[in-house]
C-alpha cells in the first residue's frame, strides 16, 4: 500500500456528476436563460387550467375577435375564443406530442444505433445505407408522405417525427458508440460473455448518455417547429386543437383585426424553441460536446 | 536540494553564452476555478552546447509540461508563475508571435512521443518535411531532395520510394524515424525528444537510439530527453535532472546520480527498476517517507519468486493457428500458426516476442475473441469443470467464461468511467453467481481499502486502476488470468508492487497466469516458464532460468542484447542496427530466417526442428546446440542491413 496514496481526485463531485452539470449551467448566463425560458413554458402548460377559467376550445360568437380587455388579456379569435388559454392551452398540445415525439425518436434513433455500432459488417451497412436514404428526402415532405398515409392524429404526427429525425439521430449516436466500443472494459464485458443489449446497456450507454441528452435538447427544438409548421400547413392538429402552428393558420387573415391571436402562438414557439436552443447549447458546454459536431452530424 | 547548475563536470564557467538551455528559478501553474496548481516548481538548470539532458520522473511529475516549455509552449490555462526559461539566449516567455515562430524555426524541434499520432495521415512523407524546410520555401526540387537526404540520415530503408508514401504505409519505428527527420529539417539548435521510444519493442527502440546518438554527435546539437527509462536516460544523455512532483530532486552528470543517487526518490527509483540479470521483483518505493522528508534507503533485497511444485495443467494450446488473410496470398503464412504450450495452476508463463508477434492474437483466441483457423485450445479444471474451448465466447458454456478472465494493459480504458468500483467488480460476481465472494474481498485481494468501493475510475491513479481491474478479474474466481502487458504502461515504482499482487495472487488462489509482454526484465521478474514468439510461431519454450541462460535461439538472444538496462556498458554493446520485423510471416521455413544471423539455405525452406535442450526447453533451429550457445554480439554484428 505504501507506494499508493498518490491519490487522483477527492470524492466529492465525480466528474459528469448530475451536482457538476447543474452548476456548470448556472455559470453559463445564456444557457440558465434557455432552461428558464423552457422551464417557464412547461411550467405555464401545465398550470393552463388553473391561469385561465376559459374553455380553450368552447366557442362564444357574442365575444369574437374583441381586443385586449380586462376579461380577455390578449382578447379572442374570430369565433370568440379566448387567445390566452388557446396559446397556454397550445403549449400543452406542443410540449406533449414534441416532447413524446422526440424521446422516441431519440430512444429508437440509439438503440438502432447501437446494434448498428456494435454489430458491425452488412448489419450496420444496411442499417445506415437505409437510414442514409430516408435523410436524403427533405423532412417536410417525408412527413407529407406519412401523413397522407395514416392520416392526421398526434401518433401519425410522432411517427411522421420519428421517420424524418430518426436518421440522424443514429448517426450521430453511432459515431459515438464506436469510440466507446473498442475500450478494454468492452472487451472484458464480451469476455465474460455479456450479450450485445446487456453491454449497450451497462457499458456503452452512461458513456454517451452526454451526446444523447445533447442530442434530445437540439432535436426537440426542431420537432416544435416542425410539429408547428405542419400544423400551419393543415396536416398537423386539426380544428378545433388549440395548437400553435394551427391559430397562425387560422389567424393570419385577421391579423391586422386581432394582432394578437397572431402574435401570441407565435410568441409562445419563439421562446420555446430558443430556449431549448440554447438550453442545448449550454447542456452541450457543460458536459464538453462538441455542438458545431453535433449540427453538422 | 535544488541544484545551482548543471555543468559537464561541476565546474562553474563565466561565458554563460554557450548555454543552450537556461532556465532560472521556472515555475509553471494552471488555473483550475479559483484555484492555482503548481506544475512545475522553481526549475533552475543549464545545458551546455553538444550536450544531452535527460528529464526523468514518473507520470505527472511534470517532465513533458518542462519538455514543451522549452519550445515556448504551454498548455491552455497554464501560465509562468516565476521565473525565466531561455533557449540559445532568448526568454521563450517573453517573445512575441511573430519572434516565437521564428525561434521555433530555427533553433528548436520536438520529436513527439508517438510519431504515428504526429504525422498528418493525409500527407506524403515529402509534403510533411518540406513543411518545415522554411528556408527553401517555394523550391519543389530542392525541397525534394532536402527530404531524401533528411530520410538518407535517419537511415530510412529506399528514401527516394518513401517521399511519395503516406504515414501509414511505415511501421511505428519507420514512423519515429520520419518524426525525427521532419525534426532535423531546420537544423535546429536544440533537440527535444519527449519519450521517443516508449511505444517502441526492444530492437527497434535500440535502433532509433543508435540513430539518435550518431546524429546528435555528427550534427552536434544538443537534447533535451524526456523518459521514464532509467536505462535509456542513461545510454544517451550526459546529464539527468530527476523530477518529481514539478520539482528538481536531483541533478547532475548522468553517471553520477544514477551510480550514486544521493536524493532518497532517485534510489527508490534506481532499485525499483527490474532488471534482465537479476530474477525476482524488485522493492517498491516508500512514497510516504520520501514526502515525510525520510532519508528512506530501498530494500536491497529483491523478491524471488519460486515456481510451483507440481504441475497441475489449467490452459493447453495445442497446434493453435490464426489467420487473418481473406484469400491465400503467396509467399505467406497463417499469423499465428502451430502454437503448443501449456499454463499450469499457479504458474506465471510469459508469452514474449516483438509487437506484430502475434502474443495478443493468442491471449484473444483463448479468450474467444478472436476465431481460430486450426488447434485446440483446452481448459483442464478441477473445480469449474474443464473441456475443448468453442471458437469464440458466446459458444462456451458459462463456467467456462468464469474461468478465464482479462487484465489490460492500459488501466485508463479497462474500467468504465461511469460505472463505480463497486459495479464493475459485482458484475462478474452476480454474472457467474460466484460463492463466497464479495466486493470488499475482493478489494482486499488486491490490497485496496473496503471504502474505495465507492469511487469512480477517474479518482483512483493508475496504479489503484490496474488493481480493481485485477480485483474484477479475480472475483469471478477464475482459473486461468489473461494479463495483456499489464504493467508496462505504469511507473516502475509502481510496476513493482502490482508484480507483487500477481505473484501473490497466482500462489493464494492458485491462478495461473499468461503473462504477455515484451519487456524481458519484467520477465525474468515474475515469471516461471517462458515462451518466445517471432510471427506467431513459437522459436523457444523453457523455464525462466533456461531461457536466460546461454543457450538460446538467435531470436530470443537478439531480444536480450537489445535491452537497454541501466547499469549496462552501452558503449560495449553491439550497435543494433537490425531489419525491422516483416509484415508476414514465410510460408515455409523458419520464420527468423530473413533477419538470423546463423541462417543457411535450410532454413528458407524447411521449417526448423526442436531441439530438446532439456526436458523443459525447446528451441527451434536448425542449427546446432553449439552454436545457439552464446551466440554472441560479434557474430550478430555481422548481419546489419538497412
Amino acid at each position: 500500500m505504501s507506494s499508493m496514496t498518490t491519490t487522483a481526485a477527492p470524492a466529492s463531485t465525480a466528474p459528469g456528476s448530475f451536482g457538476r452539470m447543474v452548476r456548470s449551467i448556472l455559470k453559463s448566463r445564456t444557457a440558465t436563460f434557455g432552461f428558464a425560458l423552457v422551464i417557464l413554458n412547461i411550467l405555464l402548460a401545465l398550470l393552463a387550467p388553473v391561469l385561465t377559467s376559459y374553455d380553450p376550445i368552447a366557442t362564444d360568437a357574442m365575444n369574437a375577435l374583441q381586443e385586449s380587455s380586462g376579461a380577455h388579456l390578449l382578447g379572442t379569435d374570430a369565433l370568440g375564443r379566448d387567445t390566452l388559454t388557446r396559446t397556454l392551452f397550445g403549449g400543452q398540445y406542443a410540449l406533449a406530442i414534441s416532447f413524446t415525439a422526440t424521446a422516441l425518436t431519440v430512444l429508437l434513433g440509439s438503440v438502432i444505433a447501437g446494434i448498428a455500432a456494435y454489430r458491425g459488417g452488412i448489419v450496420d451497412d444496411i442499417i445506415t445505407r437505409v437510414l442514409d436514404s430516408v435523410l436524403a428526402v427533405p423532412a417536410i415532405l417525408s412527413m407529407l408522405v406519412v401523413v397522407t398515409i395514416f392520416g392526421t392524429g398526434p401518433w401519425v404526427i410522432i411517427l411522421a417525427v420519428m421517420v424524418v429525425y430518426t436518421g440522424g439521430v443514429t448517426r450521430i449516436v453511432r459515431a459515438t458508440v464506436m469510440d466507446v466500443l473498442p475500450k478494454d472494459y468492452i472487451t472484458a464485458a464480451k469476455a465474460r460473455g455479456e450479450g450485445m443489449f446487456s453491454i449497450l446497456a451497462r457499458e456503452v450507454f452512461p458513456n454517451v448518455l452526454d451526446i444523447i441528452l445533447v442530442e434530445f435538447a437540439m432535436r426537440a427544438s426542431w420537432v416544435v417547429l416542425l410539429i408547428s409548421s405542419l400544423s400551419f400547413l393543415g396536416f398537423g392538429a386539426s380544428p378545433p386543437t388549440p395548437d400553435w402552428g394551427l391559430m397562425v393558420a387560422e389567424n393570419r387573415n385577421l391579423m391586422s383585426v386581432v394582432p394578437l391571436a397572431t402574435l401570441s402562438p407565435i410568441v409562445a414557439l419563439a421562446t420555446l424553441i430558443v430556449g431549448l436552443n440554447l438550453a442545448a447549447d449550454g447542456l452541450a458546454k457543460s458536459l464538453g460536446v462538441d455542438r458545431m459536431k453535433e449540427v453538422l452530424g | 536540494m535544488t541544484p545551482e547548475t548543471i555543468t559537464s563536470n561541476g565546474r562553474r564557467r563565466a561565458d554563460e553564452d554557450i548555454d543552450v538551455v537556461q532556465l532560472r528559478n521556472l515555475g509553471i501553474s494552471y488555473r483550475t476555478g479559483k484555484r492555482e496548481v503548481a506544475v512545475l516548481k522553481g526549475i533552475t538548470l543549464t545545458l551546455e552546447k553538444g550536450r544531452i539532458l535527460g528529464l526523468v520522473g514518473e507520470s505527472g511529475s511534470g517532465k513533458s509540461t518542462l519538455a514543451s516549455a522549452l519550445l515556448g509552449s504551454l498548455r491552455t490555462g497554464s501560465f509562468v508563475s516565476t521565473g525565466t526559461a531561455s533557449v540559445s539566449g532568448q526568454d521563450v516567455f517573453a517573445l512575441r508571435a511573430k519572434e516565437l515562430r521564428r525561434f521555433r524555426i530555427s533553433e528548436v524541434a520536438m520529436v513527439p512521443q508517438n510519431a504515428g499520432s504526429a504525422l498528418t495521415p493525409t500527407m506524403k512523407i515529402h509534403e510533411q518535411i518540406a513543411e518545415a524546410l522554411h528556408s527553401l520555401k517555394g523550391n519543389k526540387t530542392a525541397q525534394r531532395s532536402r527530404a531524401e537526404e533528411l530520410l538518407r540520415l535517419v537511415r530510412l530503408p529506399n528514401p527516394a520510394q518513401a517521399l511519395d508514401r503516406y504515414p501509414h504505409q511505415f511501421s511505428g519505428g519507420q514512423q519515429q524515424r520520419i518524426g525525427i527527420a521532419v525534426a532535423l529539417a531546420a537544423n535546429p539548435t536544440l533537440l527535444v525528444l519527449d519519450e521517443p521510444t516508449t511505444g517502441l519493442d526492444v530492437v527497434t527502440q535500440a535502433a532509433i537510439l543508435d540513430l539518435l546518438s550518431g546524429l546528435q554527435g555528427s550534427l552536434g546539437m544538443s537534447m533535451v530527453m524526456v523518459s521514464h527509462d532509467l536505462g535509456v536516460i542513461e545510454k544517451m544523455c550526459t546529464d539527468v535532472a530527476v523530477l518529481r512532483r514539478g520539482e528538481i530532486v536531483e541533478a547532475g552528470a548522468t553517471r553520477e546520480v544514477l551510480a550514486n543517487p544521493k536524493h532518497p526518490y532517485t534510489r527508490g527509483l534506481v532499485a525499483s527498476v527490474p532488471r534482465i540479470d537479476v530474477p525476482g521483483i524488485p522493492p517498491s518505493m516508500d512514497q510516504d517517507a520520501i514526502d515525510a522528508g525520510e532519508d528512506w534507503v530501498p530494500d536491497q533485497e529483491v523478491y524471488r519468486r519460486i515456481a510451483p511444485q507440481g504441475a497441475v495443467p489449467v490452459l493447453s494450446v495445442e497446434s493453435l493457428s490464426i489467420d487473418y488473410r481473406r484469400k491465400h496470398i503467396p509467399g505467406t503464412g497463417a499469423t499465428v500458426q502451430d502454437v503448443s504450450f501449456t499454463v499450469n495452476a499457479g504458474e506465471v508463463v510469459a508469452l514474449v516476442g516483438e509487437s506484430g508477434s502475434g502474443k495478443s492474437s493468442i491471449a484473444n483466441a483463448i479468450a474467444g475473441l478472436q476465431k481460430t483457423a486450426g488447434g485446440r485450445i483446452t481448459l483442464a479444471d478441477g473445480g469449474a469443470g474443464g473441456g475443448e474451448l468453442a471458437k469464440t465466447v458466446t459458444g462456451r458454456p458459462k463456467n467456462l467464461r468464469q474461468a478465464i478472465q482479462l487484465i489490460f494493459q492500459n488501466a485508463d480504458t479497462s474500467l468504465n468511467p461511469r460505472q463505480s468500483v463497486h459495479t464493475a467488480i459485482q458484475r462478474p460476481i452476480n454474472l457467474f453467481s460466484v460463492k463466497n465472494a464479495s466486493v470488499p474481498q475482493a478489494l482486499a485481494d488486491v490490497d485496496l481499502p473496503a471504502s474505495y468501493a465507492q469511487r469512480l475510475p477517474g479518482q483512483l491513479s493508475g496504479g489503484q486502476r490496474q488493481r480493481v481491474g485485477i480485483a474484477r478479474a479475480v472475483a469471478a474466481a477464475p482459473s486461468l488470468v489473461l494479463a495483456d502487458e499489464v504493467v508496462s504502461a505504469l511507473d516502475v515504482s509502481v510496476q513493482s508492487s502490482i508484480l507483487r499482487l500477481m505473484d501473490e495472487l497466482s500462489r493464494e488462489k492458485s491462478l495461473g497466469f499468461l503473462f504477455i509482454t515484451h519487456d524481458l526484465a519484467v520477465v525474468r521478474a515474475i515469471a516461471d516458464r517462458v515462451v518466445v514468439l517471432y510471427l506467431g510461431r513459437v522459436v523457444e519454450e523453457g523455464t525462466v532460468e533456461e531461457i536466460f541462460a546461454s543457450i538460446s535461439h538467435p531470436y530470443s538472444r537478439l531480444l536480450l542484447d537489445s535491452v537497454i538496462e541501466l547499469g549496462d556498458d552501452h558503449d560495449a554493446k553491439r550497435k543494433a542496427v537490425k531489419d525491422e520485423i516483416p509484415a508476414a510471416p514465410p510460408e515455409v521455413g523458419c520464420p527468423f530466417a530473413s533477419r538470423c544471423p546463423l541462417v543457411r539455405d535450410v532454413c528458407h525452406t524447411v521449417a526448423p526442428p526442436t531441439i530438446a535442450v532439456s526436458a523443459t526447453h525447446n528451441i527451434k533451429c536448425h542449427a546446432d546446440v553449439a552454436e545457439l550457445t552464446g551466440v554472441s554480439a560479434e557474430v550478430l554484428e555481422g548481419t546489419r542491413t538497412c
